[in-house]
């Protein structure tokens, strides 16, 4: 027993030096920004970054502001709302309305839950909130995987805090991510197979603290000089089908349970609720059972349906890509939804 | 708890060490922390069906005593019945309940009548199919008198609920394994070392080999309507490889776990693919299972000792069963009868038995006409896993038909090509090491064994290294849902 012990103990040992190495750089360089806390988790004049964890990142920022502001409208969606500019929403609300974007990367229905929860746990008001929901989200009842996307341990009463620092963890070991990361570190270059990859970013991007919005006007840029739709890019522009396709309905159980619960809170809080469905590329049309589900719950005149063919999704000028609509798009939207209010 | 989570790995090592170094002077206390253990393995996964798993242990206990002392042939039947009927009635209830209402639903409707069925909202306890399998066979062996019935209580649980084997097998038989329950168990250097070899080796497959698979076979099968037939000709043959890689890569871990605690489990896979006849592939293939429907339900149908008919019936029988066994779906029923189909006519010209030893054996490759029996042998397989994998008959009829249409030679083109070429690499290094190692009990059990330390951890490390890299997109084992 003894040898077989010492036999496991010093093969572990062997094999664990080049892992001790990397923990230890892992916890100094904290590359994904989970393991110290920071004033700001997006740093817009960095020469290139390690994408973040926006669920960690919006609800820390959220926790972290939430001491000094008060905050009272919130947008909730995946990165597709990020385009909802809060200048733009805030012509549509009361002078004293205090915004925060409250997004988080392919998020869920699930995840969207749990942040509205939060905020209702913490005494937080939500007195104006826009849901930008599409098929995809309202499908996801279940936690998500992955880095990018497992949820913050806060929302979770850190239930989740194991699963979550070993999931970074892991992905900082993963070889091709740790060779491009460290090369980045010493070298402090910026190499095309980094970015290519998307093992780092180094698009411009503009951040507000604040409001948590994060802003890409060197896109729009890029359009207005006629630079952005190059053949690469309009490659991901793929034909749809002429007529019209439905979504399969995605309203089960487990999203009618989470919905009535959403909904619940807004009420509790008396919220002016708008929901978006988003004019998404595909041109598949919300399913009209989960349609008419969601104005049953919210109301009819709160829930409107931007989804399958239509001026804006045949326009493919509208997109950055066949996932994200731009923000001239979002603006034209809350025009329409906040009209005659 | 899954073998391949973090849970797992801390949860072994803690109870290797309280095994060997707390309660290793008492056989009793070793039985008992097993048990424990293995019920809070089981709880861990959802401790509400911990009840139906411990109310199985004791029927079968009880009526195995009530079987042994019965004074008469009838009160011994009585006991026997009343175990079979429950156990399967459970089985019944949890696993094929919502199946046989919504196909007599559908029966009816075939016929005009509508009605509305009250379909319930089962979750399916995992590991059910097995540890019912495992007391069948205990209540079996006693009404036949092949065995006395266990007195002891503790040790009898172990034998039903030992974690490595609770939840996807091996289906021990309690010939095999009580005995070993009973027994003073002494730690073994060589046998403990081979264990954590074959837990490696078991990780290997399932995180890098399955799961690569597996990325694609989702992709195609899902999405069987968007892909030409090669493409989903290249599904097929990676959900093939999902499958071995998954369940035995599972049963490996089950083995090695098993042999860090001085166990040894029925073996369960045996190099299925380098089979050179259908019956062979069933001689390798999930042996646990198939050597108890031949020994619960082909022998006692007679097997083939009667006439044509009856050996065809038997056949099919036995193949139809275990399709039904592994879920409650039509597929599975078209997957067992097509390996009957494929049986019968080694059965009929009697050349079944063949193929018993070991292809090529002492040689590095095998013969031409062993390559090529090789190469029929899994492609008949192929076919049969695309009923198995499909979501309906019709989807799998459909997804045959696309493979066996002119779209069979359009080169295949979809996303990550990149990937499913790392993904091919791997399946044909794993083949290698699988056709190197056919002669062992699993493929590394005797590579590199003579080869000087170092580079003999170098090997270890770079298929730790591989997990790693492969780690984080892991499945849930498939044959859990069974």
């Amino acid at each position: 027993m003894q040898r077989f012990i010492v036999q496991l103990f010093r093969f572990s040992l062997i094999g664990l030096i080049p892992l001790i190495i990397l923990a230890i750089i892992y916890v100094i360089l904290d590359p994904f920004k989970v393991i110290r806390s920071y004033s700001s988790y997006i740093d817009p004049k960095a020469k290139a970054w390690v994408s973040v964890n926006k669920d960690y990142q919006s609800t820390t920022t959220f926790i972290n502001n939430s001491k000094t502001i008060n905050y009272n409208s919130f947008i909730f969606g995946s990165s597709r709302s990020i385009y909802y500019q809060i200048s733009d929403w805030k012509k549509h609300l009361p002078a004293n309305s205090s915004c925060y974007h409250f997004d988080a990367s392919g998020e869920s229905l699930w995840a969207l839950n749990k942040k509205v929860e939060f905020i209702d746990k913490k005494g937080g008001k939500m007195e104006n909130v826009l849901l930008v929901l599409d098929t995809a989200l309202l499908a996801l009842d279940k936690p998500k995987k992955g880095h990018l996307f497992i949820t913050s341990p806060a929302l979770l009463e850190n239930d989740n805090i194991i699963e979550f620092q070993k999931t970074f963890f892991f992905a900082f070991l993963q070889p091709k991510f740790l060779y491009a990361y460290l090369d980045f570190k010493l070298t402090g270059e910026v190499k095309p197979y980094m970015t290519k990859n998307s093992l780092l970013d180094n698009k411009p991007r503009g951040y507000d603290l604040t409001t948590n919005e994060m802003r890409f006007d060197y896109f729009e840029n890029l359009i207005r000089q006629k630079k952005f739709y190059t053949k690469k890019r309009m490659s991901v522009f793929y034909k749809r089908p002429r007529f019209q396709k439905y979504s399969l309905p995605v309203i089960k159980e487990n999203q009618k349970m989470l919905l009535e619960n959403i909904h619940s809170i807004f009420k509790k809080h008396n919220s002016d609720v708008r929901i978006v469905i988003s004019p998404l590329y595909n041109q598949k049309k919300l399913n009209e059972k989960d349609l008419a589900y969601l104005k049953n719950l919210f109301g009819t005149e709160r829930v409107f349906d931007f989804s399958g063919i239509n001026k804006i999704t045949n326009d493919y000028n509208n997109y950055y890509e066949a996932s994200h609509y731009r923000p001239h798009v979002s603006r034209e939207l809350m025009e329409i939804i906040y009209k005659g209010k | 708890m899954l073998f391949n989570s973090i849970n797992f790995a801390i949860f072994l090592p803690i109870v290797f060490l309280l095994y060997w170094f707390v309660t290793n002077k008492s056989l009793k206390a070793q039985n008992i922390l097993l048990l424990t253990s293995s019920y809070f393995f089981y709880a861990c996964w959802d401790w509400r069906f911990l009840f139906l798993l411990m109310f199985s242990t004791l029927l079968d206990y009880f009526t195995g005593l009530k079987m042994q002392d019965a004074k008469n042939k009838n009160s011994k039947k009585f006991w026997f019945w009343l175990s079979v009927i429950v156990n399967l009635g459970f089985l019944a209830f949890f696993k094929y309940y919502n199946f046989f209402i919504e196909s007599f639903e559908a029966g009816l409707s075939q016929l005009g009548i509508q009605i509305n069925p009250f379909t319930l909202s089962i979750i399916l306890p995992v590991g059910i199919s097995f540890y019912t399998f495992h007391g069948l066979s205990y209540v079996i062996d006693i009404y036949k008198d092949r065995i006395k019935a266990e007195r002891n209580f503790v040790e009898y649980a172990v034998f039903v609920s030992f974690f490595p084997l609770l939840v996807a097998g091996p289906i021990e038989r309690a010939t095999h394994l009580l005995p070993q329950i009973k027994r003073k168990r002494t730690f073994n250097y060589t046998y403990a070392v081979d264990g954590l070899r074959q837990i490696l080796w078991g990780l290997f497959k399932k995180i890098v080999i399955a799961d690569s698979c597996a990325f694609f076979a989702n992709e195609f099968f899902n999405n069987s309507v968007h892909y030409p037939g090669s493409t989903l000709l290249l599904g097929a043959i990676f959900f093939t490889f999902q499958i071995y890689g998954d369940f035995s890569g599972y049963s490996d871990i089950a083995l090695g776990t098993a042999k860090l605690f001085g166990i040894d489990l029925l073996r369960n896979f045996a190099f299925p693919y380098f089979s050179r006849d259908i019956a062979e592939f069933w001689r390798r293939w999930h042996i646990s299972l198939s050597s108890w429907f031949k020994d619960y339900l082909y022998f006692p149908l007679g097997g083939s000792k009667g006439g044509t008919w009856m050996k065809v019936r038997n056949t099919f029988i036995i193949f139809i069963v275990s399709g039904f066994w592994h879920g409650s779906n039509w597929t599975f029923l078209v997957w067992g009868a097509l390996n009957a189909v494929y049986f019968l006519p080694l059965l009929l010209t009697k050349s079944n038995r063949k193929n018993i030893d070991i292809v090529a054996m002492g040689k590095t490759y095998p013969s031409l006409d062993e390559f090529l029996r090789i190469l029929l042998t899994f492609s008949l397989t192929v076919l049969a896993w695309i009923f198995f994998r499909a979501n309906s008959i019709s989807h799998a009829l459909s997804y045959i038909s696309e493979i066996f249409s002119s779209s069979l030679f359009v080169i295949p083109r979809f996303a990550e090509m990149k990937k499913a070429l790392v993904a091919i690499a791997l399946v044909i290094f794993f083949v290698l090491i699988e056709w190197q190692g056919r002669e062992g009990q699993y493929a590394i059990s005797h590579l590199g064994l003579k080869w000087k330390r170092p580079v003999r951890y170098a090997f270890y490390y770079a298929l730790i290294l591989a997990l790693c890299w492969f780690s984080g997109e892991e499945q849930q084992f498939i044959y859990f849902q069974f």
